[in-house]
């Protein structure tokens, strides 16, 4: 039988951009805790909620397109997830809840890739030729470049441009989604 | 390229900056025409926000119609470093206003080896460290917590000490706060409170304030929830306080006199407020010593259905096997499975009688054997060392029990074993303090022959800890001069700096060996005699005699 899940979109921004994963995921689980979300637990010694976040976002960047799956014993109700958008932490904002059933758990293998734009404080300077590929745009202060699925991960975009994180404000704009979403039954 | 907020670019290149935004959920919210309270943990955001005693006091701070709470936590020596080259003074962690601009600013005192960072944090507010050298426009300093059990040490630098439980005199305080004209007209309007110290004020005696009803009307249900990963990111919940036994090294059991116990309804409601606030996964039943408490088993199961479906576990910090084998072994599934925690202290007949804790080994093998069995994947054992009349047979009776509940449990055994740091107002305050490079040898001998994972001993920072909790005004001057050179984060092994506090002995004329090696045992009067704990200095002497009596036969150590 295919779970229960709920695939939620948020955005990322100052103050919740100085948090790390692991800390923007735990405040989420506690945003669904206090909208008494009807969560999935793992089984086990330890059991946890059953959570598949996206591929980390660096600290420091900020990101419109940022996705996490859960696993629920019970579709929601709107008091439900009105609730939750309200108890997340400031920074964070909850843009979509799409609820569907889903074969498989892990929301990475929807994932193709990212859109980042970098800012710089003047005019970009000259990317490494690896990088020219990716390179969606370019324009007066910033450019824009898709990361893709590389060696099983994703790399950091500055990796890709060889600039140091304090001379740039990164954005993650939007997410390439593969076509594996034909895999879930929408609702 | 704009930034968010100044603040973003500052912080964004330093160690954690989750720790300085003040954006947490349930983060105090300024009430106008209130007037304002700075509430400070002398270390790291991430030891301060796992504390119940901070988030208690800031609830009745912040709960107080006349005030409104602030946070403010050491900050990190990259940050430290910022601060002093841009001159930036100290600020509150919600609304980045100086610290120095506050009406009152309460330290929250919880161990000695903060005491470096507490200085630290009045210098970087730009304020006097000397509080007959702090002008009447400025912030009143007060202090609160167990390090106060003995203010002396830091009595020079702050005006007013709550010594006991800060929920039955704070609000007081604060009433008397508002109705004061001026610093000095609180400061002797408050002299005379029970649980109030003023140094400044004529000698007397303190009583220690307690808390005798522990009802709710101050639980932190909704505090402020710590927007990084801290040591406790869980909801605490206390269930009882004071305690039972009377351990002789035990200093709690003194500040926390007497034994209270909460009603299982009052912990429901607790907790369902608390998980609906702060969204936390975990409920942890905290108490000097949880297994004490007679309706156990009913929270545990009132906890466990009450909350399964949410997906939030219940666990407990730390169990007597006696308690745990009379019934609650069923109830062992119903908590979280990560560890399972004993703090035997002791494993010789002879030592157990000496330092007055009655748990039996048999009692701890047989839980050992039962946790192994229920699926938990580790033990956490708690030993000392330095307890006086210790000898060889003593500790290897150690190295015998935790092969024992090794072998028993089939799981990882922890251990941490502790050298004893004799503390005021127990019955140990009149033993002499031992050369930590003997007790170092004694943790090495258990570690070698034990075969467990056994923690490093840093045997300089015990030695500063055992001067600071016995010590009086005139050391207060040495902790100075050790922040003045440098001295922060000392309980933290990676930034203690034994130089600093070295030099500063030497200083003030002295050394750290006529400190560590005073004679207590030949003491007439402590620095802190005038502070009174619900168990009086006769008591305490009548059960260190006891423990004399009881160190017969065989090679005896020095006590």
């Amino acid at each position: 039988m295919n779970d229960i899940t709920a695939r939620i979109g948020y955005s990322k921004k100052y103050p919740a951009n100085m948090l790390g994963h692991l800390d923007t995921v735990a405040a989420l689980q506690r945003g669904m805790r206090r909208a008494a979300w009807p969560v999935v637990m793992t089984g086990g010694y330890s059991p946890r909620v059953k959570i598949s976040a996206g591929p980390p976002l660096t600290l420091g960047f900020s990101s419109e397109a940022e996705y996490l799956e859960v696993a629920l014993a019970r579709e929601l109700s709107p008091a439900q997830e009105d609730r939750f958008k309200e108890s997340v932490i400031k920074g964070i904002e909850i843009r979509t809840i799409e609820i569907f059933r889903k074969k498989g758990f892990s929301i990475n293998d929807d994932i193709a890739g990212f859109v980042y734009i970098v800012e710089f404080g003047g005019n970009p300077p000259d990317p490494p030729v690896r990088a020219a590929e990716n390179i969606v745009e370019k324009g007066n202060g910033y450019i824009k470049i898709n990361i893709y699925r590389e060696d099983g991960g994703f790399k950091n975009p500055l990796k890709y441009l060889g600039i140091d994180k304090n001379e740039c404000i990164v954005r993650k704009t939007d997410c390439i989604w593969n076509n594996s979403q034909f895999n879930t039954e929408r609702r | 390229m704009e930034y968010a907020d100044s603040w973003e670019k500052v912080i964004r290149k330093f160690d954690k900056p989750g720790k300085y935004l003040g954006t947490e959920y349930n983060a105090y919210q300024t009430k106008p025409g209130t007037k304002r309270f700075l509430l400070c943990f002398p270390d790291d955001y991430i030891i301060g926000m796992s504390s119940l005693g901070l988030h208690t006091v800031g609830k009745i701070i912040h709960g107080h119609e006349g005030f409104s709470c602030e946070r403010c936590f050491a900050p990190g020596p990259d940050m430290e470093e910022w601060m002093r080259e841009n001159s930036a003074g100290l600020v509150s962690l919600e609304t980045r206003t100086a610290a120095r601009e506050f009406d009152v600013i309460g330290f929250s005192l919880q161990y000695e080896m903060a005491f470096t960072n507490f200085l630290n944090m009045l210098d970087l507010a730009g304020l006097r460290h000397h509080r007959q050298e702090r002008g009447p426009e400025d912030p009143v300093i007060m202090a609160g917590g167990p390090s106060c059990i003995n203010p002396e040490v830091l009595s020079d630098f702050i005006d007013m000490f709550i010594i006991g439980e800060a929920e039955s005199v704070l609000p007081e305080v604060l009433d008397t706060y508002l109705s004061s004209r001026g610093k000095q007209d609180f400061l002797s309007k408050v002299t005379g409170l029970k649980g109030i110290y003023v140094p400044g004020a004529p000698a007397g005696e303190t009583e220690c304030s307690v808390y005798s009803s522990l009802d709710n009307r101050y639980y932190p249900y909704d505090h402020p929830v710590a927007l990084i990963d801290i040591p406790h990111s869980r909801i605490n919940i206390e269930i009882n306080r004071g305690c039972r036994n009377s351990c002789r090294f035990c200093q709690a059991r003194s500040i926390y006199a007497p034994y209270r116990e909460k009603p299982p309804a009052r912990i429901m409601e607790i907790a369902r407020k608390a998980v609906a606030s702060t969204g936390y996964g975990e409920i942890s039943l905290t108490s000097l010593s949880a297994t004490d408490h007679k309706d156990l088993t009913d929270i545990i199961d009132d906890l466990y259905y009450a909350f399964r479906d949410l997906g939030v576990s219940v666990m407990m910090s730390s169990m007597r096997p006696s308690g745990y084998l009379g019934g609650l072994s069923d109830r062992l599934t119903r908590l979280r499975k990560s560890s399972l925690t004993f703090a035997p202290e002791t494993a010789s007949e002879r030592m157990k009688r000496i330092i007055n804790k009655n748990i039996k080994n048999s009692d701890i093998i047989e839980a050992a054997r039962t946790a192994g069995l229920r699926g938990y994947r580790k033990i956490k054992l708690y030993f000392m060392v330095g307890l006086p009349g210790e000898e060889e047979e003593d500790i290897d009776a150690i190295v015998d029990l935790i092969r024992e509940v090794k072998k028993a449990s089939g799981i990882n055994v922890n251990t941490t074993v502790s050298p004893m740091i004799p503390q005021p107002h127990t019955p140990f305050q009149w033993i002499n303090n031992v050369p930590a490079e003997e007790l170092a040898g004694r943790i090495q001998r258990i570690k070698r022959r034990a075969g467990a994972k056994i923690g490093m001993f840093n045997e300089k920072q015990h030695i500063i800890e055992s001067i600071l909790v016995r010590g009086d005004r005139e050391l207060g001057k040495i902790v100075l001069s050790a922040c003045k050179n440098g001295a922060r984060f000392d309980q933290w092994t990676e930034h203690f700096d034994f130089s600093a506090w070295e030099a500063a002995f030497r200083d003030n004329g002295s050394d750290w060996k006529d400190w560590y090696y005073r004679d207590f045992g030949r003491m007439e009067k402590f620095p802190w005699d005038h502070i009174c704990t619900g168990i009086p200095k006769e008591r305490l002497r009548k059960s260190y005699a006891d423990a004399l009596g009881r160190m017969t036969g065989g090679r005896q150590l020095r006590i």
